[in-house]
């Protein structure tokens, strides 16, 4: 860390000075989609280990079609029965869950995500409610930003 | 070879809290240089991303840009790496203790803290030292700034502004 302070100067000249790189190509690796990874916190008879792969299979670079499809995957694999809640970990959200089933860090890129699967209660977002940070389903009746599951 | 690229990562990831401060100006000046950030780095604040080019004999640019991009978006989701931890440890602790997570060299005190189930200081790539600590009670005083990059919490407590009294479930 002492290193990178010391150096920070460097590239910020860099930076600083003037003219700019047109029509670069991009390499193949820099587009692939970001490899998902989860771990789950919590398994109680939500199929877990069934989850976290189907979601680590995922290969989507749409960070809102990437949060779609988990949650798809996640309520799929944990049965079909329980309710799902997938949110941006980075935004402001109260969890007012019961009848946990299933808690797993998931993380996409540099986004980490939190993943519930429950049987009912509640989960607001109090952060941004664009797609790309939250995705939910089940039976549920939205107000707002809030959502309750039944 | 590794030990040139690990220098290298090392000083971009220093530049960019800098770079992060001045991003809006630049993208308010329209800096006709600013790149729009590429799919793979969609993310709104990535597009003031800039990277002004003198000699390019070797062309390096969009690794060296997706390296800025990449630690730009990392530490904007600092916060999310914070949340990650308090959530990982609640639910492996059984949703049973309290956990406090805080950046390992912030200034803090904690008093009677009592039944420490756990108690590690965690190295994740990119991102400061955090403590994370797993308990049943005690008082923990944040000293300094009270941002979720630098602390979360979550279990039984009663909270006066930046001092947290926990007790058991």
């Amino acid at each position: 860390m002492k290193f990178g302070k010391a150096l920070a100067v460097a590239p910020l000249a860099a930076l600083a000075l003037a003219g700019s790189v047109a029509g670069t190509t991009r390499t193949a690796a820099a587009d692939d989609p970001p490899t998902p990874s989860v771990s789950v916190h919590l398994d109680d008879g939500a199929n877990g280990p069934a989850v976290a792969g189907a979601i680590t299979d995922i290969e989507e670079d749409n960070r809102g079609e990437f949060v779609r499809q988990a949650v798809d995957a996640a309520h799929r694999e944990a049965g079909g029965q329980y309710d799902v809640v997938l949110m941006n970990l980075s935004q402001g959200y109260e969890e007012r869950l019961e009848g946990k089933r299933l808690y797993a860090n998931v993380r996409w890129g540099a986004i980490n995500y939190g993943l519930w699967i429950a049987e009912s209660g509640q989960f607001t977002n109090t952060g941004d409610g664009g797609y790309i940070n939250w995705g939910f389903k089940g039976v549920f009746d939205r107000d707002g930003n809030t959502i309750t599951f039944h | 070879m590794s030990s040139v690229r690990k220098r290298v990562s090392a000083a971009v990831i220093g530049a960019v809290a800098v770079v992060g401060v001045l991003a809006p100006a630049a993208t308010a000046a329209a800096e006709p240089a600013t790149r729009s950030a590429p799919k793979a780095a969609a993310s709104a604040q990535a597009e003031s991303v800039k990277l002004d080019v003198v000699t390019a004999t070797l062309n390096i640019s969009n690794r060296i840009f997706d390296i800025v991009v990449q630690a730009i978006e990392q530490n904007q989701n600092r916060s999310g790496y914070v949340k990650s931890l308090v959530e990982g440890a609640f639910y492996d602790a059984d949703q049973a203790h309290n956990v406090m997570v805080i950046k390992a060299d912030h200034p803090y005190t904690t008093e009677n803290l009592e039944n420490v189930v756990y108690d590690a200081t965690v190295h994740g790539d990119g991102y400061p030292s955090f403590r994370v600590l797993v308990f049943d009670s005690g008082v923990i005083t944040n000293e300094g700034d009270g941002g979720y990059i630098n602390w979360a919490f979550r279990g039984w407590f009663d909270r006066s502004d930046m001092t947290v009294t926990f007790h058991q479930p």
